[in-house]
């Protein structure tokens, strides 16, 4: 770099530097004039704490992990820094122990596997759920005790964990078959640093005929369950396979409504109460297909079946103001774009949006490729070869705050 | 330092602003180039700009830099506002594009600077509230640190080590994957 060598040949060695006779007289000057607030002589470099905020939050987050061992002063400045990090998507958690880096090397790796969780004697056997913020929801397994479900919460940025006990739901006897069983307990996992540093799991229970019978809310403040009343959920089921999305507080979930036959978009609050059904475009000749969230926005896609059946094609939604229930077509595209072929029934599906960027994946199930799709661009690309298609895909946020809600280090 | 004359500033020739540093040296300025200090903008709105503003902070070698870069960025900005009236869109992007090539130009230039220079800069458009100066400035400094190992780093800022051989063997085990 140009700019670096004339800096550095117009300057006397680096050492020296701090001593520059000059640069000390000024420094002595500003601590007289008593005008700025915590010089950070501990830090070292001669500069106030918000100049020196501002080059930190300039850093890449490879540099600002390696400058921690710089010295005390820069471990806790980094780590300030590190908990204002905008949310970046650094890729997608699925299958059993498989990650999807986007990033790769740029962000602290993850152990996908969670190998170190699973070695743990009071861990049995974790299945991947979903995530929210950079928290991940395990099912937990007890086999000497497999009719009740637990639950692990973990933060592979810290390596943070916590077990949530089983919130007092047995599936009837007849259910035996442990994936149904899975099924059954449809469970989220809400965080948001922004408003609490306290995780909440909000659970749905069905029974075998897919209707939900109870729902429940475990707090992690209070380490406690609480159940609810469950006259507004009464005749339907949540679609679990269109994802989520969780916006401002409030946790959105596709509801298939028994009564009426159709899907509804449900806002769902902290208590697992309905707090606003949304209608979504394309109710008439549609299917909802997935839910996600994109630039503070709910969005949503439906899929099209040509004449024969085969779905061809799917249609993106913004929901851009809910004041007027505005859905706004965002863009279309067709598994002949995605994929290079008509599509047979399902072959690809919608795994996630990007938070932040107009882009949405999607994945073959049987070439088993993951795309991503450009809706500026309109360009597909080639992200990688899953390793398996069954199981949930979700997008992983690092978050690299320790949490008091999560106690033990794996 | 010069006053202002040029026909670009002829709105603002009236209102002229001093500004004195710390050694005493009197700047006079434009109100157009004093206000992209926001707290000099603010002094102005107060009213307690007569007399001359005076800055304890900053150095007449480096309130002479400040007062450059602000010139500069004073007449790109005017100057594009009063374009846009005269030209048509396409005359509009060119002179727009122009202007922009010659500000990077100007800051490239105007960053050739040494490491204590730099710094009083910062120190000097953290206190003055100079947004553009700021980001202009920090972005310099990360982008000569974000390469560098730790030890280069407490080298080029004489900062001392302060954490245990433990501490930081931990640290660095934990973030051993940032070294590679």
């Amino acid at each position: 770099m140009a700019l670096q060598g004339a800096e550095e040949g117009s300057h006397p060695p680096a050492a020296a530097a701090a001593v520059d006779p000059d640069h000390l007289l000024l420094s002595a000057q500003w601590e007289c004039g008593g005008r700025h607030r915590g010089r950070s002589a501990v830090v070292g470099i001669g500069l106030p704490d918000d100049p020196l905020l501002e080059i930190l939050s300039r850093l890449p987050v490879k540099s600002l992990f390696r400058f921690k061992c710089v010295s005390k002063a820069w471990f806790g400045f980094i780590a300030d820094r590190l908990s204002k990090i905008p949310q970046t998507l650094q890729g997608f958690f699925y299958g059993h122990g498989h990650f999807i880096d986007l990033l790769g090397g740029s962000m602290p790796p993850v152990d996908s596997s969670f190998s170190s969780l699973e070695k743990l004697p009071e861990i049995e056997e974790i299945i991947l759920l979903n995530s929210c913020n950079g928290l991940v929801l395990f099912l937990h397994r007890r086999y000497s005790d497999a009719q009740t479900l637990g639950y692990i919460v973990c933060n592979p940025a810290t390596k943070e964990w916590v077990a949530v006990p089983n919130s007092g739901w047995t599936p009837g006897e007849s259910d035996e078959d442990y994936t149904l069983r899975d099924l059954l307990a449809a469970t989220y996992l809400i965080f948001d640093p922004a408003v609490s540093s306290w995780f909440k799991l909000v659970q749905f229970c069905h029974d075998s005929g897919n209707n939900i019978v109870q729902v429940h809310t475990y707090s992690s403040e209070s380490a406690a369950w609480s159940s609810r009343a469950v006259e507004c959920w009464l005749r339907e089921s949540i679609r679990t396979w269109v994802g989520s999305a969780y916006i401002n507080g409030i946790l959105h979930l596709t509801v298939y409504c028994c009564s009426d036959d159709r899907d509804v978009i449900v806002a769902v609050d902290r208590e697992g109460g309905k707090s606003r059904i949304i209608r979504w475009p394309e109710e008439e000749n549609g299917e909802l297909v997935f839910l996600g969230q994109s630039q503070g926005h709910l969005h949503c896609m439906s899929g099209h079946r040509d004449w024969s059946g085969m779905m061809t094609k799917r249609s993106i939604w913004v929901f851009e103001d809910y004041g007027t229930e505005q859905w706004i077509l965002k863009d279309s595209v067709s598994s002949l774009q995605l994929f290079g072929e008509s599509s047979f029934c399902f072959p690809d599906s919608a795994i996630a949006i990007h938070p932040t960027h107009n882009m949405v994946f999607f994945a073959h199930r049987f070439s088993k490729k993951l795309v991503s799709y450009d809706m500026d661009s309109k360009e597909v690309s080639a992200v990688c070869t899953l390793e398996t298609c069954t199981g949930p895909i979700t997008p992983y946020f690092p978050y690299f705050v320790e949490s008091i809600a999560l106690a033990k280090k794996h | 330092m010069a006053s202002a004359g040029s026909g670009d500033e002829k709105a603002a020739a009236a209102a002229m602003i001093t500004l004195i540093s710390s050694d005493n040296e009197k700047f006079e300025v434009t109100e157009a180039t004093a206000t992209l200090s926001q707290t000099i903008r603010h002094m102005i709105e107060d009213g307690c700009t007569d007399g001359g503003v005076p800055l304890p902070n900053v150095t007449s070698k480096i309130l002479a830099r400040v007062i450059e870069y602000c010139k500069k960025h004073a007449t790109a900005a005017a100057g594009e506002e009063g374009s846009s009236s005269s030209f048509s869109d396409a005359a509009f992007l060119e002179v727009d594009r122009a202007f922009l090539e010659e500000l990077e130009e100007f800051d490239d230039a105007f960053l050739e600077v040494d490491r204590a220079t730099l710094f009083d800069l910062i120190l000097a458009a953290n206190y003055l509230d100079i947004k553009g100066l700021l980001n202009l400035t920090c972005q310099k400094v990360a982008d000569s640190v974000k390469g560098k190992t730790p030890e280069q780093i407490r080298e080029m800022y004489n900062i001392v080590n302060d954490l245990t051989p433990e501490e930081e063997a931990e640290i660095r085990r934990e973030t051993q994957w940032a070294f590679e």
